[in-house]
């Protein structure tokens, strides 16, 4: 079986976790904290709750038995378990045969992701920063991709609340903003009035055809 | 720092600036349309400068060609004058999405128009009427809506190739136009008088660098690796035999002959034509309609590093006239255009083809490589 050596992970709300060698490596910042000789006792991890450090070492584990199969599959060299195996065990390699059981596991991994990655948004963004913080790059990219997903058709104000942030620009500004950089986006107060008139009918054909082109990504 | 759950709604007010760090945001912000980028510069300051910095726009065309690479579609019909442009994705949607011309009005005056190129997200296109030949160029990016024309030329011929590439070493986009003068008198040997100028964006004239010795054949190129755009070339005209490779450098201004794979094809006729697969330089030789053998540059000007990677043949090509291999998707797929009607996904392990049926296909076209991008008209 695999190495035995298994280290210990201390959460900010003091739990402790116990994972293998294989699975602590996924993420290079313990990886680091490991070879710099602090493996011994508890690995301390404040910036990480219980809750999300299980959801983490949940992929760190799928990840190390996914690469440990994939070999099987596959005749290729001897892979290093570094971060960027998460790139090669996604990508096709072009020499080797890709027979079913190959496919079956991509398969299989694709439909692990989606049900994993089904959270909410805080448990999502709590699940960026500890990819971040960890330097687990797999994660971190599965994480973004929902994330991008999640946000991809809202306001500005509405990114504003999700992401807590505080709109920093003078009424001028943001006016100058909307009309050159943005491409004349819409205010959700004009874009309410727009959606109005186009349900009362107020513009003709040819104005509605005009506005759609000018500004058809207010009206998705 | 403690998460976030835990602290109440007033302390995330008092919190103000992003719970994110910069670099994750970054990491979301990469895999999002441009749409959405455009309009997320009205979020905040930092968001603003982030979204306008070329470091994250370079970052967008890369993570965007790996993961999102598009398709026009350059409507050809028969009979109606076509405007149509449409883009569609490498791999997954089953429907075209029409591109809204930026200036529908104005086009009505040209019979029709062709996309030059395609680069980083910029789109080169040329208008022609039945009098003068592409002397209406403009640069647009189609994500952005942006659009500027080029200065009018005028051309006395109807023979006349193009080329749009980036220089990345200077970061410029350049425009290659390429007019050959035809001569009643001259004979089948001699070498049409040609005139060649050059565009850079951000200047405002076409600036003449010469005249070249060889004819090329093909009137558009999207072969453009490592800033040249390539073309195959003939001596003589109009007897054409596609002898040449050749390149014009976008930074050096200049062309250049490439050197060929050894072909071992003896007497075999083949026709010749130039594109890219995975990054790199290829040479399509298409056998009548047996067969296609793709030989590609896996170092580019390395005349040894040609191989011979792949050969689509029956029955992915029996029954068809012309396939025209687009580029390879997901490392073993390579996507063909087949006959200018149909997309194909050929899969180079199985060596069978499967054509993707997608809503609203023009009758006719022809594909460009394309992305959306950031990338802004103004220069400076």
């Amino acid at each position: 079986m695999a190495s035995a050596k298994v280290f210990v992970l201390r959460t900010c709300d003091g739990e402790t976790f116990e994972i293998d060698e294989s699975v602590a490596y996924v993420s290079e910042t313990i990886k680091n904290m490991i070879e710099d000789g602090f493996g011994h006792d508890l690995i301390p991890l404040p910036n990480v709750s219980s809750k999300i450090l299980l959801k983490v070492i949940e992929y760190c584990r799928k990840h190390v038995s996914n690469f440990e199969s994939s070999k099987k599959t596959s005749n290729g060299d001897e892979k290093d378990k570094d971060n960027d195996s998460w790139k090669k065990e996604k990508e096709a390699v072009p020499e080797v045969e890709k027979d079913a059981e190959e496919k079956a596991r991509v398969e299989e991994l694709k439909e692990w992701e989606t049900t994993f990655i089904d959270i909410d948004q805080q448990v999502l963004f709590d699940l960026l920063q500890a990819a971040n913080y960890l330097n687990i790059k797999g994660l971190l990219v599965m994480a973004a991709e929902k994330a991008a997903s999640m946000i991809r058709g809202k306001t500005p104000e509405q990114i504003r609340e999700t992401f807590n942030i505080k709109n920093d620009f003078t009424p001028e500004e943001y006016e100058d903003i909307r009309k050159k950089d943005a491409m004349n986006d819409f205010t959700p107060e004009e874009y309410e009035e727009i959606r109005k008139k186009i349900a009362d009918n107020h513009f003709t054909p040819e104005e509605y055809e005009q506005i759609r082109k000018e500004n058809a990504w207010a009206i998705e | 720092m403690m998460e976030s759950s835990k602290k109440g709604k007033e302390e995330k007010e008092i919190q103000g600036n992003a719970v994110l760090p910069q670099d994750v945001v970054e990491e979301i912000l990469l895999r999002l349309p441009v749409k959405s980028l455009l309009r997320f510069k009205c979020v905040c300051k930092s968001w603003c400068a982030l979204i306008k910095s070329p470091r994250f726009q370079s970052k967008q065309i890369q993570s965007t060609t790996e993961n999102s690479p598009l398709l026009i579609l350059n409507g050809r019909a028969f009979d109606v004058d076509d405007h149509d442009l449409y883009t569609v994705d490498y791999g997954s949607s089953n429907q075209v999405r029409k591109l809204d011309f930026p200036f529908d009005s104005f086009a009505k005056f040209f019979d029709r128009v062709d996309v030059v190129g395609s680069c980083n997200g910029l789109v080169c296109l040329a208008f022609s009427d039945g009098q003068y030949c592409w002397d209406t160029i403009c640069l647009w990016n189609p994500a952005t809506r942006e659009q500027k024309f080029l200065p009018t030329i005028y051309s006395t011929s109807h023979y006349v190739s193009m080329g749009f590439c980036f220089d990345p070493i200077v970061n410029e986009y350049k425009v290659v136009r390429v007019v050959y003068l035809s001569n009643p008198f001259a004979s089948n040997t001699d070498v049409l008088k040609s005139d060649v100028r050059v565009y850079t964006l951000g200047s405002d004239e076409w600036r003449r660098i010469g005249d070249i010795p060889y004819h090329i054949d093909d009137r558009v190129s999207m072969a453009i690796v490592s800033g040249a755009v390539h073309w195959t070339a003939s001596y003589t005209y109009p007897c054409r035999m596609s002898e040449l490779v050749i390149s014009f450098d976008s930074a050096q201004e200049m062309f250049r002959e490439l050197p060929q794979p050894d072909y071992g094809y003896s007497n075999e006729k083949f026709i010749k034509h130039v594109g890219v697969l995975g990054g790199c330089l290829s040479i399509f030789c298409h056998f009548s309609i047996e067969r296609v053998e793709i030989w590609v540059m896996k170092d580019y000007g390395l005349k040894e590093s040609w191989i011979k990677q792949f050969v689509i043949g029956a029955p992915t090509i029996s029954g068809f006239f012309y396939i025209r291999p687009l580029g390879l998707w997901k490392s073993d797929e390579i996507l063909l255009e087949k006959d200018e009607r149909l997309l194909v996904l050929y899969d180079t392990k199985s060596k069978r083809g499967r054509e993707r049926r997608i809503l609203g296909l023009p009758q006719r076209f022809y594909s460009v490589n394309h992305i959306e991008s950031l990338i802004s008209l103004t220069v400076g």
